[in-house]
């Protein structure tokens, strides 16, 4: 097991020469998984092609269940890329300092998760190519879209957080881009850098102004973060569906989602630490930190799901018992068992710190995190459905075919696919805001 | 004006300090401090104003906001249907409309003031740079003409410069 003291304290002028050698040459695991992730997306590609090909009939979800694993996995990323813009922009105003080495991953994160999240209301409509209905555009027909609808909400909010996250990742990457600039020989890698960090040079000026604009952005992702899942949630909660119709829906899934993309952080993180030989920079201090996290958003999760539980006691609607009756003891029982046990009590191991240091234990317990959070929407979206308010369906269960399992894979290797890509072009860790906080040497050696 | 002037490089963080706080009001212009990292000290040496970014960031929050309000309401009336008995304008579920685009013409508004008051892009980095900026020296940079160079070279030298480059184009 490694140890928080098992690397060389980190130098200032270390910064530099460490970071930027995670763009040099990949070795041959950084190419297989780049490969992998390649094939999948293709594999992915070629089952939706299919799904375009046949009709929709391909998608498991048909009645009552009209809403099967796309809604699902759009559900899932977007929660995944909650984590970004917590790590960078809620600790960035809480000044929690750990964040520093973490966060460029974390945000990085978020908008490939966005990215991914974004495919699967178009796979989900069967018409990919009238996608643009869901946008208010002119048309001569002068209809618009219904601004009273969650739908519609949703359009907004995931476009806004992806446009803002990109934003705010790039505002962030500039200096680092110029320190790659600064590093790398002539040629078409230092022309696209020098193109992208808009010429930066770091005077006193830059540094000012872009301080200024980068509290502004954090303040306003901050709400931002919060929001996006309360609209994706209403998408739910709006209806009068039993299982869905819940005020607590929002912060449910706002603590859920954090929990879930922390859970993401940890799993990319620890294979990348290895990867990339980022041991000085991501120590074990900043997983522990992490797990923390995990374990208090994994609080919040069971205590929402407790909730849950007592009101739909409590009131004693009989559609929402029978609801709740069949999460855990229906035909997919199973899923129901496996979510409480993945977000609720396999994090409870969080509590101890040999648990959380551990970072074999920590990965393992990031794996069952993804798939509770994951099982999570599916028993919401898929088996709340299965159960409406007319008695004859309530025989249904969910099927998920090979067209939805390709896509769901192909969908973790799309995800994956930029992430790595993005390791091999820009720096990984936020170089300017780790130097911020190491002191700066007397008499540092001037080349 | 083309640029010229003297540039001096710093190793250590308390001589450049000291060196901006004596050359700030020594008649040399206003000089320019380069760094790799936003450091709380050289901001207390140069004790700049605050950004004016705030502004772009406001003007931007305004913008998105009365664009939402126009955009649901304008659209709302163009086809003024009437659903579950409520009015045709103002619902509740406007506000998130309107939250939304608020943060969005805000967070597109900042990165445009942090360009825009930056004087970014630059197309040139030859005058007053030097590629140690970037990793882990610190650079003060004067803008005087060329019959002051001798005389910034030296007091760039007395307050603890370890270089100092002479800058023309």
């Amino acid at each position: 097991m490694e140890t928080a003291v098992a690397t060389k304290e980190p130098k200032y002028q270390d910064v530099n020469p460490d970071i930027l050698a995670t763009l040099g040459g990949m070795g041959k695991l950084y190419w297989a998984s780049l490969a992998l992730c390649v094939l999948l997306v293709i594999w992915g590609g070629a089952c939706w092609t299919y799904q375009i090909y046949n009709g929709m009939w391909v998608y498991g979800a048909t009645y009552p269940a009209v809403w099967g694993t796309y809604i699902v996995n759009f559900v899932f990323w977007v929660g995944i890329a909650h984590s970004g813009t917590l790590i960078s922009a809620i600790l960035f105003l809480l000044r929690a300092k750990f964040r520093r080495a973490i966060y460029r991953c974390a945000e990085a994160m978020t908008v490939f998760a966005v990215m991914t999240a974004g495919l699967f209301p178009v796979l989900h409509v069967g018409r990919p190519w009238f996608i643009y209905f869901a946008l208010p555009y002119p048309n001569q027909r002068q209809l618009w879209v219904n601004f009273r609808s969650p739908l519609v909400w949703d359009v907004f909010a995931v476009s806004t957080y992806f446009t803002v996250s990109s934003l705010f990742l790039y505002t962030g990457l500039i200096p680092d881009i110029a320190a790659a600039r600064d590093a790398v020989k002539p040629g078409i890698r230092k022309f696209v850098y020098t193109l992208l960090s808009l010429g930066w040079r770091g005077t006193d000026r830059e540094w000012k102004h872009f301080n200024g604009a980068y509290i502004y952005l954090a303040a306003f992702a901050t709400p931002l973060v919060l929001s996006v899942h309360s609209v994706v949630s209403w998408d739910f909660a709006m209806s009068i569906n039993p299982g869905w119709h819940s005020t607590i829906f929002a912060p449910y899934f706002v603590a859920g989602a954090i929990f879930s993309g922390v859970g993401m952080v940890i799993t990319i993180m620890v294979p990348l630490r290895k990867m990339l030989k980022l041991e000085r920079w991501v120590t074990i201090d900043h997983f522990d930190k992490m797990a923390k996290l995990c374990l208090f958003t994994s609080m919040i999760v069971g205590y929402a799901y407790f909730t849950e539980f007592f009101l739909v006691w409590y009131h004693g609607n009989e559609f929402e018992v029978e609801v709740f009756r069949n999460r855990f003891f229906g035909p997919m029982w199973a899923a129901g068992w496996m979510m409480l046990a993945c977000n609720v009590f396999f994090p409870i191991l969080l509590f101890w710190k040999k648990v959380r240091t551990n970072l074999t234990m920590l990965w393992i317990l990031s794996l069952f995190v993804n798939v509770g959070m994951w099982l999570e929407r599916f028993v919401i979206v898929v088996q709340s459905l299965t159960r409406p308010f007319l008695p004859y369906v309530n025989t249904q269960i969910y099927r998920i075919g090979f067209v939805e399992t390709g896509i769901f894979f192909g969908s973790f290797g799309w995800f994956f696919m930029w992430f790595l890509l993005f390791t091999r072009f820009l720096p990984i860790v936020a170089i300017a805001e780790v130097k911020e906080i190491l002191p700066f040497t007397k008499k540092a050696k001037v080349a | 004006m083309k640029p010229q002037g003297v540039l001096g490089i710093f190793g250590d963080m308390d001589t450049a300090c000291e060196a901006i706080r004596e050359l700030k009001s020594s008649g040399y212009g206003r000089l320019e401090v380069l760094s790799p990292a936003p450091h709380h000290e050289l901001e207390h040496a140069l004790d700049d104003g605050p950004s004016g970014v705030k502004w772009f960031t406001l003007t931007g929050a305004l913008t998105g906001l009365a664009s939402a309000i126009a955009l649901t309401t304008w659209t709302s009336n163009d086809w003024p249907l009437v659903t579950g008995g409520k009015p045709i304008v103002i619902s509740p579920g406007y506000f998130v409309i309107m939250f939304e685009l608020t943060v969005l013409f805000s967070a597109i508004f900042s990165l445009t003031g942090f360009i825009v008051l930056s004087r970014l892009p630059h197309t040139r980095l030859r005058v007053g740079y030097d590629e140690r900026f970037s990793d882990a020296s610190i650079g003060i940079w004067l803008p005087v003409a060329r019959e002051k160079f001798d005389a910034a070279t030296a007091a760039l030298k007395k307050h603890g410069a370890e270089e100092v480059k002479l800058e023309t184009r």
